[in-house]
């Protein structure tokens, strides 16, 4: 297996890199920057010969992957597209939705009887009411709310323990990588749904504790994703050339390989939002959780149970979920093919 | 190879004792007796209190009712529900075949569809059918079972009435045996496979056109295009079998997503299987047969992980070294 780190010494095409970048370093701190450019830029070349070898698998790729390319090389060709600005809209609507539900001047979505039952779509009831003439626009609106909290706090939980583990794992490696590995081997033991189902039955169908057992799912990702990246980048040559010169391991964890490791991570909060909403729609269709609390999945259990009479009481709540969950999976596909080509497979 | 391997098992002992403290200690040091938790609504009998106390042995230490515990579940004996008063690892057994059978149909749905649609898709890269498939699949991936089951639902059950709204037929009982649900009742579990396998469809047809495009850059291939090959040919006899290693390993790595979806579209059709015992056992608060559920799944789950990992070790030498880094 052809190794993509080593070997990067003077070969001609680092010296013409270098040559472009600028010829006229000043300081030594900048010199060492433009360096690691240099470097990232020639393990890029290097690591895509490597990576067109046919017979690589994932673990392969999972091996051999590289982190993005410092970010300046990076920010100056992103193109997302129109349709990554349409599904940000759509978020900023659902995260609009979830934050001022309360104030809009909406039916109260608990109250039966706001309007006629079983109402198709009206201009007074966009998305109808169903059986018992509760409005299905305002349940839908209020059922935001439920879907952004999980989101939001799966992304802060899985960014701020299981990315800080996975960063710390693979910079330090030693004993500390084998017990987060281990952490998460153990985690990643149970099929993620059950091990939610089954800390939600245990610990009670409290808000609280759905929002425990999905960010305790949401760790395992986020530190794999961390912990690779952080590994390939400690393995740089600027690393050791900075323990060299006298620099603190942690002044380098912090300063220079955490930076690296927080772009993958924010390109992947997007895909991973998606996954604890899913795991949560789930949740609520199969009646585990808060019983009062209205959510998208909990509004498609309840209408299946009329789909004849009243089929947009299921529909409604599903329409929005499907786009809500396209957004994001596209959202964070687009993030992560911006930001590293090889990545945008999935 | 045999390192790699010997150092994969003793990971996968040390997660299932992990797993099994775990549901051990979820059931004996939540608030509360652990004889409310195991004998939920009826906890106020008297009679049956004692009866706990002896039989989980609720006056030794912590750690010895751990070990006997464990002795009884490696004897099988993951004892008996208060609940239903069933015997916890029988009930299982008895709803395992459908779920299992549910998965492998689904299974062999997502495989016969996702790799010609893969291998049409890499013919011409970009092209239409590309591009609706790449659509197309990012759909499918944001449609969990229960958005897809339900519209389902409403097409082929309420709609056109063409297969049955949920699988309960009597087929489950007869003769007191298993048989096969599916040459039974074939239509009542053709819709719950296909909501299970939607899913994997879309991730193994993404993956597999992935590696397929790649690989069809190499030399060897002009070198067959140039003998003469049509595309189709290189595509089926030359292609196909190196770009398909990271599917055979997904194919293993999907058992647990597989499970998942099936805890799912099991309760969306009312199919007996695991997941419809799963979650009857927490809304009915039937702790034991949820801790039993547990500890099975996850030996199972990772059971079959280890396997595809030792398998796929052998088949490919080239993954032993990068396996070993990672």
């Amino acid at each position: 297996m052809p190794d993509s780190s080593a070997d990067t010494t003077t070969t001609p095409s680092r010296r013409r890199l270098r040559r472009e970048l600028d010829p006229s370093v000043t300081s030594r701190a900048e010199e060492g920057m433009r360096a690691a450019l240099a470097d990232a830029a020639e393990a890029r070349l290097a690591a895509d010969e490597v990576l067109a070898d046919p017979g690589l698998t994932a673990a392969h790729r999972d091996a051999l992957s590289l982190p993005a390319a410092p970010m300046e090389s990076q920010f100056t060709r992103l193109k997302l597209g129109p349709a990554f600005w349409i599904a940000i809209s759509w978020m900023g609507l659902v995260i609009f939705a979830a934050i001022f539900c309360n104030l809009l001047p909406l039916p109260n979505p608990n109250m039966p009887n706001v309007g006629p039952p079983l109402q198709a779509p009206t201009l007074a009831h966009l998305f109808g009411t169903d059986q018992i003439g509760d409005d299905l626009f305002s349940q839908v609106v209020t059922g935001a709310r439920a879907t952004m909290i999980i989101g939001v706090s799966s992304v802060i939980v899985g960014v701020g323990i299981g990315g800080l583990m996975g960063v710390i794992a693979g910079f330090y490696r030693g004993i500390v990588d084998v017990i987060v590995v281990w952490i998460t081997d153990v985690l990643l033991t149970l099929p993620g749904l059950i091990l939610a189902l089954t800390l939600v039955a245990f610990l009670g169908p409290s808000l609280q504790n759905v929002i425990i057992a999905i960010d305790v799912l949401s760790i395992p990702a986020y530190a794999r994703i961390a912990r690779a990246t952080s590994l390939a980048i400690s393995q740089r040559d600027w690393v050791t050339t900075a323990l060299s010169l006298g620099a603190k391991p942690r002044r380098i964890l912090f300063r220079d390989v955490l930076p690296l490791v927080a772009l993958p991570i924010a390109s992947f909060t997007a895909i991973g939002a998606s996954v604890a909403i899913l795991a949560q729609g789930a949740l609520a269709y199969l009646g585990i959780g808060p019983p009062n609390l209205l959510s998208w999945g909990s509004m498609i259990a309840a209408g299946q149970q009329e789909l004849q009479q009243a089929p947009q009481a299921t529909f409604a709540p599903m329409i929005v979920f499907f786009i809500t969950v396209m957004a994001l999976n596209y959202i964070g596909q687009r993030a992560s093919g911006a930001l590293d080509p090889r990545a945008g497979l999935l | 190879m045999l390192r790699y391997i010997g150092w994969r098992f003793v990971r996968m002992v040390s997660v299932v004792f992990a797993v099994t403290l775990f549901s051990f200690f979820l059931l004996n040091l939540l608030p509360g007796s652990p004889i409310n938790t195991i004998l939920g609504p009826g906890a106020g009998d008297a009679a049956a209190r004692r009866l706990v106390t002896l039989q989980y042995g609720l006056n030794h230490p912590i750690w010895d009712r751990y070990l006997i515990w464990l002795g009884h579940a490696l004897q099988g004996n993951l004892g008996e529900s208060y609940v239903s008063s069933q015997n916890v690892a029988s009930a299982i057994f008895e709803h395992l075949p459908l779920t299992i059978e549910l998965m492998i149909i689904a299974e062999v749905i997502s495989l016969g569809i996702a790799v010609p649609t893969a291998m049409f898709c890499s013919l011409k890269p970009g092209g239409w059918f590309d591009k609706m498939v790449s659509r197309s699949t990012l759909a499918l991936l944001a449609l969990p079972a229960f958005v897809l089951g339900p519209f389902m639902i409403f097409i082929f059950a309420v709609k056109f009435h063409i297969f049955p709204a949920s699988g309960e037929t009597t087929w489950f009982t007869l003769g007191g045996g298993y048989s096969p649900a599916i040459v039974a009742t074939p239509q009542s579990l053709l819709m719950p496979s296909l909501v299970l396998a939607a899913g994997q469809l879309a991730l193994f047809a993404r993956v597999l056109r992935g590696d397929l495009i790649t690989t069809l850059k190499s030399d060897f291939i002009l070198m067959a295009r140039s003998k003469g090959f049509s595309r189709w040919y290189i595509l089926r006899h030359h292609a196909l079998r190196p770009s398909s290693f990271t599917l055979v390993s997904l194919v293993g790595l999907s058992v647990g997503g597989l499970l998942a979806g099936a805890l799912i579209v099991e309760n969306i059709f009312a199919l007996p299987g695991i997941g419809t015992l799963f979650i009857a056992s927490i809304l009915k608060r039937d702790y034991l047969m949820v801790q039993g559920l547990v500890v099975l799944v996850a030996s199972g789950f990772v059971t079959v992980n280890f396997l595809t990992d030792a398998f796929y070790t052998v088949l490919d030498p080239r993954i032993r070294r990068a396996r070993l880094i990672g």
